[in-house]
């Protein structure tokens, strides 16, 4: 009698066990001839458009090969990518989220395919600096060692401006700091907020990382970004000065704090201020405004500039179907996909000269491009990737240092403690 | 019969009947054990066998993949000097104010108001329509109404700063959510904003329940509204409040999903609580051990006020229950 609920527990235990492992055999996973893809760019965008190409490319020349692709979040893959990529259920191949907290801790714990020898083997062009996102060193760390995953697209930090208020009060492209300086004070000085800031979000650290950047060379930025030497986090403390002066000069509005990125965009596209410094994934919103003429310069006077390759794709340890995923990477590569991506105005690779057909499409592409082929790259990355969760730090840290509820001292301060504090250690 | 005999049955009787009784009640205890399995196996997959593992990372140095490398207490004796995790504590408080304070208290007075007041002067149609709207946030999808909350504190467009300036009292606008100052509080009275309708609707299920010869008898004898509010109402939704203070509490410490969606902790870390510093350890900085020690933590105190209130409660009923209440 009393062994009943034990064997019912048993049986019931094992019901769930067949019902779970039912469920995560994932039926034709195994199936030789479907290409399991997944990415998380929504339909309309620029990068979808491409990769529906190099799907249709793939499935003409892979007949009796069905493609599954599978639309997924940002969200859910910074959350539980690393879940997925463990589990025996992965696609064949992905996108995924560049950097040492992300693509650096799969790829070290050994998720993802190394790509290095096929990328040989099949004579990819992956020799620019965009493409350093997707090496990682035995320690995760990105830039270096063997090649876990390719991008196909770039991006970089501008300052986007609004060329009818430029001229409405008779102000010229800045192309030094102090020209940068001036014009800022005479947007202030007749009532306007010259810049569209959402501290609540990534504009703020992309800003004050920007201003760094005027103080850091090669040297330093590598000791940043790689750990190669002494950070000078003196060029910090000068930048969150200046984003302090900034704020006081009323360059900046103290209400920016409440305001996230998008909202700081969406601000600019209405014509509410006359310039915003963010990165080329705006370009295809602010070329659709039809309201004013829109430009983008670099932030002036600095020779290094945020921005890096995109993210990436990459090929699970765990997928089926690994030869036909490399298939699909060598097609997003080619000319007919990464022209396509220019001309949606997105910032491809490996596009031809020329082959965007829209104004926007060429003043990215073509900027990009000087950036990649600049002496030293001229691409610095961004400021959350060297430590997991310095994204967060710098979020709250801008904000404190622009609401005033912290000192530019005390936000280097803090920022430094959680890069210390994240550093790897061997 | 003998003597020796009546002696043997009455032992007969005395050892066969328990043993009866207690076969009976074995048999019973056996049936019920059919009742509690499906409940069992649901809380050992879900609670327990989560649980542990949560309490075994917590002892490990751990990235979320690959192996986790046991390092004993490090993580917590490393939360002890953390001085985000004490900050995130200190705003639990105020959250406890927020949610289970704040709304019990006005809960109680809306629910008495209702009932003892709009219901028989404008019929009890009107009253229920009133909880209905009390309620309606409670059925809003906590995502929806953060967004509508983000809109309405928006700075520059919010539909509060610009009342406020159209009403010529701009100097009243502010940066709600962007100042750290302020934000706490704006977020507190969303919470508040969340939590009445719970309250008021338990609150008036309650005082269907009281016998309303109370009532009629007070005003016999002459007593005011706020007289009847302290003496009747107040006393007999003492189990409901017990059991609304609980309930709430318990939400406050464990609350995420409002900050998530509101402030993400911000600005700074003004408005940041355990659970979305535990959230954030655990899926942005990749540090599972030691977010698992957070959450570890958390679950301990949560144990502790819940089993606190819940012991307060059992007293005070039982003591209600005694006439003593």
């Amino acid at each position: 009698m009393r062994k009943h609920p034990l064997r019912l527990a048993a049986a019931v235990a094992a019901a769930l066990a067949l019902v779970m492992t039912g469920c995560s055999s994932g039926g034709d996973s195994g199936d030789p001839n479907t290409l399991k893809v997944w990415w998380w760019e929504t339909d309309d965008s620029a990068l979808s458009t491409a990769w529906k190409q190099a799907v249709s490319i793939f499935e003409q020349e892979h007949p009796g090969v069905t493609v599954e692709q599978e639309l997924k979040t940002y969200e859910q893959m910074q959350q539980s990518g690393q879940l997925i990529l463990d589990s025996n259920d992965t696609p064949d191949v992905l996108e995924y989220l560049k950097g040492n907290a992300t693509a650096g801790v799969v790829a070290k714990a050994g998720l993802l395919t190394d790509l290095t020898e096929v990328a040989t083997t099949r004579g990819w062009k992956l020799d620019n600096s965009a493409q350093d996102v997707g090496l990682y060193d035995d320690n995760g760390l990105m830039g270096s060692g063997k090649r876990y995953g390719i991008t196909n697209y770039g991006e970089y930090v501008g300052v986007w401006y609004n060329q009818d208020l430029f001229a409405q009060h008779d102000v010229q492209v800045p192309t030094t700091f102090a020209e940068f300086e001036n014009a800022l004070k005479t947007f202030a000085d007749k009532g306007v907020t010259p810049l569209a800031l959402g501290s609540a979000d990534y504009p703020g650290p992309h800003l004050l990382y920007s201003l760094a950047l005027a103080h850091m060379d090669e040297r330093s930025l590598a000791a940043y970004q790689r750990f190669e030497g002494d950070v000078d986090w003196s060029a910090w403390e000068k930048a969150a000065t200046t984003m302090r002066q900034w704020v006081d000069g009323k360059y900046i509005s103290t209400d920016s704090t409440g305001i996230p990125a998008q909202d700081a965009g969406n601000a600019f596209i209405a014509g509410q201020y006359p310039m915003f410094v963010s990165g080329t994934w705006w370009a295809g919103q602010i070329a659709e405004q039809p309201t004013f003429k829109t430009g983008q310069f670099l932030f002036p006077g600095n020779e290094l500039h945020a921005g890096s390759g995109g993210n990436l794709w990459v090929v699970p340890a765990k997928a089926k179907n690994k030869d036909l995923a490399y298939d699909f990477l060598q097609i997003t590569q080619r000319p007919e996909v990464q022209n396509l991506l220019a001309d949606k105005g997105g910032v491809p690779v490996a596009a031809e000269p020329g082959s965007a057909s829209s104004a926007m499409g060429l003043l990215v592409g073509d900027r990009f491009t000087e950036l990649l082929s600049g002496a030293d790259g001229g691409l610095a990355l961004y400021p959350d990737f060297p430590v997991a969760g310095l994204n967060d730090v710098l979020v709250a840290n801008t904000t404190d240092l622009v609401g005033g509820d912290a000192s530019p001292q005390q936000v280097v301060e803090a920022i430094k403690a959680a890069y210390d504090a994240g550093k790897p250690t061997a | 019969m003998s003597s020796a005999n009546t002696a043997s049955l009455n032992t007969a009787t005395h050892t066969v009947a328990p043993r009866r009784a207690r076969k009976g009640t074995s048999e019973r205890r056996g049936g019920y054990w059919w009742y509690i399995l499906p409940g069992a196996i649901g809380f050992l997959a879900v609670v327990a066998v989560p649980f542990g593992m949560n309490l075994w990372y917590s002892l490990t140095s751990f990235r979320g993949v690959g192996d986790p490398v046991f390092i004993g207490f490090e993580n917590y004796q490393r939360l002890l000097g953390d001085p985000l995790f004490w900050a995130s504590f200190r705003h639990s408080v105020v959250f406890i104010v927020a949610m289970a304070i704040l709304p019990t208290a006005i809960g109680v007075v809306v629910a008495a108001v209702l009932f003892n007041y709009i219901s028989p002067k404008f019929g009890s149609k009107v009253a229920s329509f009133l909880r209905a709207t009390y309620y309606l946030p409670q059925i809003l999808p906590i995502a929806v109404a953060g967004v509508l909350w983000k809109w309405m504190y928006q700075p520059q467009y919010g539909i509060i700063n610009t009342t406020l300036r159209d009403l010529g009292l701009g100097g009243l606008a502010q940066n709600w959510l962007g100042d750290s100052d302020l934000a706490i509080y704006a977020v507190m009275n969303v919470l508040v904003w969340l939590q009445i309708g719970y309250t008021v609707v338990v609150f008036m299920a309650g005082l269907s329940r009281v016998d309303p010869a109370l009532y009629e008898a007070a005003e016999l004898d002459g007593a005011t509204w706020f007289q009847q509010f302290r003496t009747i109402t107040l006393n007999q939704l003492r189990p409901e409040i017990a059991v609304v203070l609980i309930t709430t509490s318990v939400a406050a410490l464990k609350v995420f999903a409002p900050i998530f969606v509101l402030t993400r902790g911000g600005p700074g870390t003004s408005t940041i609580v355990p659970a979305y510093f535990s959230f954030s350890n655990f899926f942005t900085t990749t540090k599972v051990g030691y977010g698992a020690a957070v959450a570890s933590v958390l679950a301990l105190m949560i144990s502790v006020v819940a089993v606190a209130l819940l012991r307060y409660q059992t007293r005070n009923s039982e003591g209600f229950e005694d006439g003593r209440g």
